[in-house]
């Protein structure tokens, strides 16, 4: 899903994407992307996890677009 | 928008009930917000509110737009009122993970990344840059 780096096994990011879902309403986090949020909501086809933290980051509508963007 | 009024005393009623340990000293009107001025104050203060409450938030927007230096901003004020921050782009928090995985230390990575109380995931995509040169286990 969204970490797809070279040379590592997709079990990391996995890793990535359950730290962030466990840290929701425990521990602020915020995440950057150039995409849009409907791009990003695309994400949410990749795998079950990359779905529940999705849901989560959208769910309380706490989304920020900066700047102006083409679409 | 957020008068610097309306934030204190939102803050204010955040440390009455007990649900944040803000150091006295805290202040968000020290946000020095001049570099980009299409992007609204107000939103950095908005983003302190979620930071506060332990809440998400998502940053989108196109390259230059000053995305980064928001949520830098966000941390380093944050930072300096006593929080822990961690600020990592999304390829290089995976490849710690990674790396504290093959080296057996992935717990204590872990934990400290679950419980620091602001991580900044900066850069996250699809498809990280091919030009990242990292070996797993090589």
């Amino acid at each position: 899903m969204i970490l797809n780096v070279s040379n590592l096994p997709r079990v990391h990011t996995e890793h990535v994407l359950e730290l962030l879902l466990r840290r929701h309403t425990k521990a602020s986090t915020i995440i950057i992307s150039n995409l849009s949020l409907a791009e990003f909501s695309k994400y949410r086809e990749d795998t079950p996890v990359a779905n529940a933290l999705i849901d989560r980051l959208l769910h309380r509508r706490s989304v920020i677009e900066v700047g102006r963007r083409v679409d | 928008m957020m008068t610097n009024d309306e934030l204190h005393r939102a803050l204010r009623q955040q440390r009455l009930s007990g649900t944040t340990d803000l150091p006295n000293t805290f202040r968000w009107d020290t946000i020095h917000w001049t570099c980009d001025t299409s992007i609204d104050r107000a939103l950095v203060y908005e983003l302190a509110i979620w930071l506060i409450q332990r809440r998400d938030c998502v940053i989108f927007g196109n390259r230059g737009c000053g995305k980064s230096y928001l949520a830098q901003g966000i941390g380093v004020t944050a930072n300096e009122a006593g929080f822990s921050v961690c600020y990592r782009e999304a390829s290089r928090l995976l490849r710690d993970i990674a790396s504290a995985t093959a080296s057996g230390k992935d717990a204590q990575v872990i934990t400290e990344l679950l419980t620091v109380p602001l991580l900044i995931v900066d850069d996250l995509k699809r498809e990280q840059s091919s030009a990242c040169t990292y070996r797993a286990c090589s």
